[in-house]
């Protein structure tokens, strides 16, 4: 087929400007994810505002509905609600939430009445969400005590809550952001990939490659497929930095390879999205800020740098139709956990081949009217 | 120059193209025969790329049909494209990479069959004398080398056709008669050429059949003979004076002699009519005896820059180019 050989001829020559360019793409690549990690892993997480927390409730009575929304009440704590705390505790290992809150069935009498699983990772943010829940739970169990008036309280030991550490993966800050530097990493040679097109519009080299009997879409093809080797390249030099800073990936060699594919699903995407802002742009600068905001958003977004559950609520939508959102997901799930659960890992996988085929398609479509 | 060959190899007719408002082609008509040296002659913004870009198919006319060998470009643009050679008007190298990967890469878009692609290669280097330069950076080339490289590559798939897009523009004098040199022998091979150009010298000296373009229309065509031919017997007659007495001595031509004359940069030009021409001595001695400085004055036979004066009128393009961001005008002689 045509288009396939001259795609593969125009991803060679990509890929030979890129060979011409190894020393600074490399350097580059190095410098961010190594800048980022340094950077987060001093920061120590405080850049979460709002605490995520999963709530498990078994006791299902008036008063445990009322904690939870008194919960759900305080500033910092953002609260989703669960049914199996199997699922939930899976969210606190792959570090999706920070805590765990389970109501037990004797609420608020029982003791204990609540048990709270808590992630290792260190904060002052939630060290304090934790006291809040403590708090919370207490005035509860203490209120109902009084009630009964079977005995009062002693101030100094709360048997009511039960406070356990879970150990999430290697506990910190910098384990939580990794896959997100993935993520970025891969973003930000794709976006770069797709924008070079402009550059070749501008500079007449895509004209003279279409003075040739071409299929237009190898233009694009083309440098999708290059930008699959420069991902594979720069996730090597991540997986490298990452580990040189004591971030292993938990799922081991195997782990490697999804970690691999989970990149190349996501750098479709973003060629595209790239490909799509340099067809509607006229220059090299305006094409350049108007991809650095998208890829900005979609970053802050994907849940990257700090939970989604701890985005406000109505940017947490947003989220949703981030491709972003599950790569890193799914990255997390690999590094952090070691395993993923078969739903979400399907889950994730056809969101980024379905956003991979839609980006695809509409940028072809633009770039093709684009070129008369 | 070869015998030209009955068949045209390309056929445009009433080609127009507008952007918005501009009809940067405006109903074009012309027909290129095999074998032939057909150039394309305007000034800048003139519609000379556009006319090409349709050819290729890189734009869509907004009315009217070409015809390649035969076929319809819109119907079998992949076809057409395959007789067809470019080299851009603006030098497009691929910066990054090497002389030899340049070539490379284009044989495989021209889907050459494999095992000719190193010969093909090696033949384009050695005829644009790069074989030493082979694996250097195209980047790093000199404009002379790059313009070499583009020509070859614009060979590599041995076009019926080759289209040269303001090849000499931007070149030294020496490089450029390389380069028509190159376009004569590839012409003597059996390769039909078309160049545009705004050089009317090059255009009278290499091309067999010329069409004046100015704003998107034709003004004339032909051979250059034929062209030059359209003024009549007229006779150019070319006066500098001094600086303060310009005005002076073209008023006084309109008055005394009922000659109107244009002014291009210093000169004051004028075409003579037989009746004039044997007027020269009594206008020369005319400003003399009323003071006027003549630094020099001649007079001759109208080269193609004259006829394009003529037909296009240099002051109204010298106003025209002005509204048009003074582009227009800027590299006419
Ligand atoms: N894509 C476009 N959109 C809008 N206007 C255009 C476009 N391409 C060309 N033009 C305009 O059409 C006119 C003809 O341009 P063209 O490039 O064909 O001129 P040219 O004869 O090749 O000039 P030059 O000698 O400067 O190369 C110019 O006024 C130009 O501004
Ligand atoms: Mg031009």
């Amino acid at each position: 087929m045509g288009i396939v050989s001259s795609s593969l001829a125009l991803c060679e020559r990509e890929l030979l400007i890129f060979k011409a360019n190894l020393a600074l793409n490399l350097a580059r690549t190095f410098f961010i994810s190594a800048v980022y990690i340094l950077l987060f892993s001093y920061i120590g997480g405080s850049a979460i505002i709002n605490v995520p927390v999963v709530a498990v409730n078994y006791a299902n009575t008036p008063q445990s509905f009322q904690f939870l929304s008194s919960l759900a009440l305080q500033q910092s704590i953002s609260i989703i609600q669960s049914t199996s705390q199997f699922q939930a505790m899976q969210m606190l290992q792959a570090g999706k939430v920070s805590f765990v809150v389970v109501v037990l069935p004797g609420f608020p009498s029982s003791v204990p009445s609540v048990q709270v699983y808590y992630s290792n990772v260190q904060s002052t943010v939630t060290s304090f969400a934790l006291s809040v829940i403590q708090e919370r739970a207490e005035a509860f169990t203490i209120a109902q005590s009084f009630q009964s008036k079977f005995f009062l309280p002693s101030s100094d030991i709360s048997p009511s809550v039960l406070s356990t550490r879970v150990n999430v993966a290697s506990g910190a800050y910098k384990d939580f952001v990794f896959p997100g530097i993935i993520a970025m990493v891969i973003i930000f040679s794709s976006v770069f990939s797709g924008i070079t097109i402009i550059t070749d519009r501008l500079g007449g080299n895509i004209k003279s490659f279409l003075v040739t009997p071409i299929n237009k879409g190898a233009i694009l093809l083309s440098r999708i497929l290059s930008c699959f080797v420069q991902t594979a390249i720069y996730i090597v030099v991540v997986l490298f930095v990452g580990e040189v800073s004591g971030i292993h990936v938990a799922m081991g060699a195997i782990g490697v390879i999804w970690v691999f594919l989970i990149g190349l699903m996501l750098s479709i995407s973003f060629t595209s999205i790239a490909a799509i802002i340099a067809s509607r742009t006229k220059d090299v600068q305006s094409a350049t800020l108007v991809s650095q905001l998208v890829v900005i958003w979609f970053w802050l977004l994907s849940g990257g740098i700090f939970p989604i559950l701890s985005l406000p609520s109505w940017l947490q939508g947003f989220s949703i139709i981030d491709p972003m959102t599950y790569a890193t997901d799914a990255l997390r799930n690999v590094v952090l956990l070691g395993s993923f659960p078969l739903s979400s890992i399907a889950i994730d996988f056809a969101i980024l081949a379905l956003s991979g085929v839609i980006t695809t398609a509409l940028s072809i479509m633009l770039f093709k009217s684009r070129l008369e | 120059m070869v015998a030209m060959g009955s068949r045209n190899m390309v056929e445009v007719q009433n080609l127009v193209k507008r952007f918005g408002s501009l009809t940067a082609v405006d109903h074009v008509s012309f027909q290129i025969h095999e074998g032939e040296i057909f150039g394309i002659l305007g000034p800048n913004g003139a519609g000379k790329t556009t006319i090409i870009n349709m050819l290729f198919n890189l734009l869509m006319p907004t009315s009217g049909k070409i015809r390649v060998s035969g076929i319809d470009i819109s119907e079998e643009p992949f076809r057409v494209k395959r007789l067809l050679g470019l080299m851009t008007q603006e030098t497009i190298v691929e910066a990054d990479l090497t002389a030899r990967e340049n070539l490379r890469l284009f044989c495989k878009l021209y889907e050459i069959p494999s095992q000719e692609i190193d010969k093909r290669v090696q033949q384009g280097l050695e005829d644009a004398g790069l074989v030493e330069f082979a694996d250097q950076r195209a980047g790093t080339f000199s404009g002379g080398m790059q313009r070499r490289l583009g020509l070859v590559r614009a060979l590599i798939q041995e076009p019926k056709i080759l289209v040269l897009d303001e090849p000499t523009s931007g070149l030294d004098i020496q490089n450029r008669n390389t380069m028509h040199n190159r376009i004569r022998e590839l012409n003597r091979k059996g390769a039909t050429i078309i160049l545009t150009t705004q050089y009317l010298e090059e255009a009278d000296i290499l091309c067999d059949r010329i069409a004046i373009i100015d704003h998107g229309k034709m003004v004339a065509i032909g051979t250059p003979l034929q062209i030059k031919e359209t003024t009549g017997s007229e006779k150019v007659l070319e006066l500098v004076v001094g600086a303060q007495d310009t005005q002076r001595a073209i008023s006084m031509l309109k008055s005394k002699f009922g000659i109107s004359s244009v002014l291009q940069g210093d000169m004051i030009v004028a075409l003579l009519d037989r009746k004039h021409e044997r007027e020269f001595t009594r206008i020369s001695k005319m400003l003399d005896s009323s003071g006027i400085t003549v630094v020099s004055r001649s007079m001759h036979p109208p080269t193609l820059n004259d006829v394009f004066v003529k037909l296009t009128g240099a002051r109204m393009r010298d106003r025209t180019g002005a509204m048009r961001g003074g582009q227009a005008s800027v590299r006419w002689k």
